[in-house]
């Protein structure tokens, strides 16, 4: 396990990075448009984001009784 | 076995190879190695060892009469003195006999008393399945012919342990060794079982067909002579599976200690901690599925990203930006999906492996054999 945590921090962090630079030579070198697709991206997801943010709100409550 | 006991088998082994001048002849004598693992493992007692922790000085194979020394130890060193002293003195009447300049001379005067009666190479196989009325006649011909060249003397090896059972050639009998005692035993103990691919398996043959079966499985095991590298993956692989119940079979005490269950509150812990187990696991579960949920979720919104990045952005740095953006939602991605895994493998697995040994802490007790 700590061997796996050491590969998947080693990979997301190089993708982060990797991800950090590809953003920033975008937007240095005129990129503007993404943003209105991100929007679009986010209003397509928000809902789905919204009911899992509820479905957790539930099962806290649920285990917060429970263990009352 | 101990690592540290087996290198020192297999060093003393070494010695007795190269004290062995005539190393055939020595394989000869061990026979097999199968048959060499199995006295090592009657002679090893793992918890008697475990005592004998102090340092000893265990290449030197000299003189061992210590009593704190290993029996494998003692085992090994028996028939290291009787198998070495004979093949040291083998060679005197050899070096008179033959010479580099009497080899065309010898075989002119010995391949004639052979070869009327009956062709040497062939004698070898049928000499096993051979009737008794025509083994007396050749078991005394073929020790003779066995001196002049190392490759007769392997090939007569077999025809001498079929003809052993049956007539009792004096001989062979004259030359074993003081460790016949145990090596009969061994010889029982092997009879129980076929070997088949360098594995043990227990033979259920009655008997009546096990006591025809030694004739036949030392012969085969007697004809590969340069299987000497081989001596120690099979001593070990035999080793492993009869050290503990096969040595046992034999004739040792059963093992000192052994874990009894306390039935009844076996089943008080059984009932107890199956449903207590289940509770927690379905407690951390829901973490566990809430954060795959949360995985899919974002590794589903990191590919969307990336599948849109090729589609509408013909201008490069919107292109850069989208592609940046989808490499980041889906490290993220990765790694809740990681969390959950080990969420699965750590807290879970490891709540009801603790739950196992805590069960075998308290419902089991050692008794004494």
């Amino acid at each position: 396990m700590k061997k796996g945590w050491s590969i998947i921090i080693t990979i997301v962090l190089v993708a982060i990075l990797l991800g950090a630079v590809s953003v920033g030579v975008g937007l240095m070198t005129g990129g503007d448009d993404p943003r209105d697709y991100m929007s679009q991206v986010y209003e397509t997801v928000h809902p789905y984001v919204n009911w899992a943010i509820d479905v957790a709100k539930v099962l806290w409550e649920a285990v917060r009784s429970a263990a009352a | 076995m101990y690592e540290e006991d087996r290198q020192t088998a297999l060093a003393m082994y070494v010695k007795m190879f190269e004290d062995a001048e005539d190393e055939q002849a020595l394989i000869q004598e061990l026979i097999s190695p199968t048959r060499q693992a199995v006295i090592v493992a009657r002679a090893y007692n793992a918890k008697e060892r475990k005592l004998q922790v102090e340092a000893q000085s265990r290449e030197d194979l000299g003189e061992i009469d210590d009593e704190t020394t290993p029996d494998f130890v003692l085992a090994i060193d028996r028939i290291y003195q009787s198998a070495v002293p004979l093949r040291k003195a083998a060679p005197a009447p050899l070096a008179d006999q033959f010479s580099l300049f009497e080899e065309a001379e010898l075989p002119e005067e010995e391949e004639p008393a052979p070869l009327p009666d009956e062709q040497p190479l062939p004698d070898e196989e049928p000499a096993v399945d051979a009737p008794p009325p025509e083994l007396p006649q050749e078991a005394p011909e073929e020790p003779e012919e066995a001196l002049p060249t190392e490759e007769t003397a392997e090939e007569a090896a077999p025809a001498e342990d079929a003809a052993e059972p049956e007539e009792g050639a004096p001989a062979p009998e004259a030359e074993e060794s003081p460790e016949q005692g145990a090596g009969d035993k061994v010889d029982n103990f092997l009879m129980d079982f076929s070997i088949e691919n360098d594995e043990l398996a227990q033979a259920d043959e009655p008997e009546e067909a096990r006591q025809t079966e030694p004739a036949a499985e030392t012969a085969p095991e007697g004809e590969p002579a340069g299987e000497a590298p081989e001596t120690v993956p099979d001593g070990e692989s035999a080793e492993s599976k009869l050290s503990a119940d096969a040595a046992d079979e034999i004739g040792e005490p059963a093992a000192q200690g052994a874990r009894k269950a306390v039935v009844p509150l076996l089943i008080l812990y059984i009932l107890l901690a199956i449903p207590v187990t289940l509770v927690c696991v379905a407690l951390l579960l829901i973490p566990a599925l809430l954060l795959l949920a949360l995985a899919v979720g974002i590794i589903s919104v990191g590919s969307a990203t990336l599948m849109g990045a090729f589609g509408g952005f013909p201008v490069f740095a919107d292109l850069m930006i989208i592609l940046g953006l989808a490499l980041i939602i889906l490290a993220l991605g990765l790694l809740v999906l990681w969390t959950f895994v080990w969420f699965i493998g750590g807290p879970i697995v490891g709540l009801i492996r603790g739950v196992i040994s805590l069960g075998a802490k308290w419902c089991y007790k050692e008794v004494a054999a």
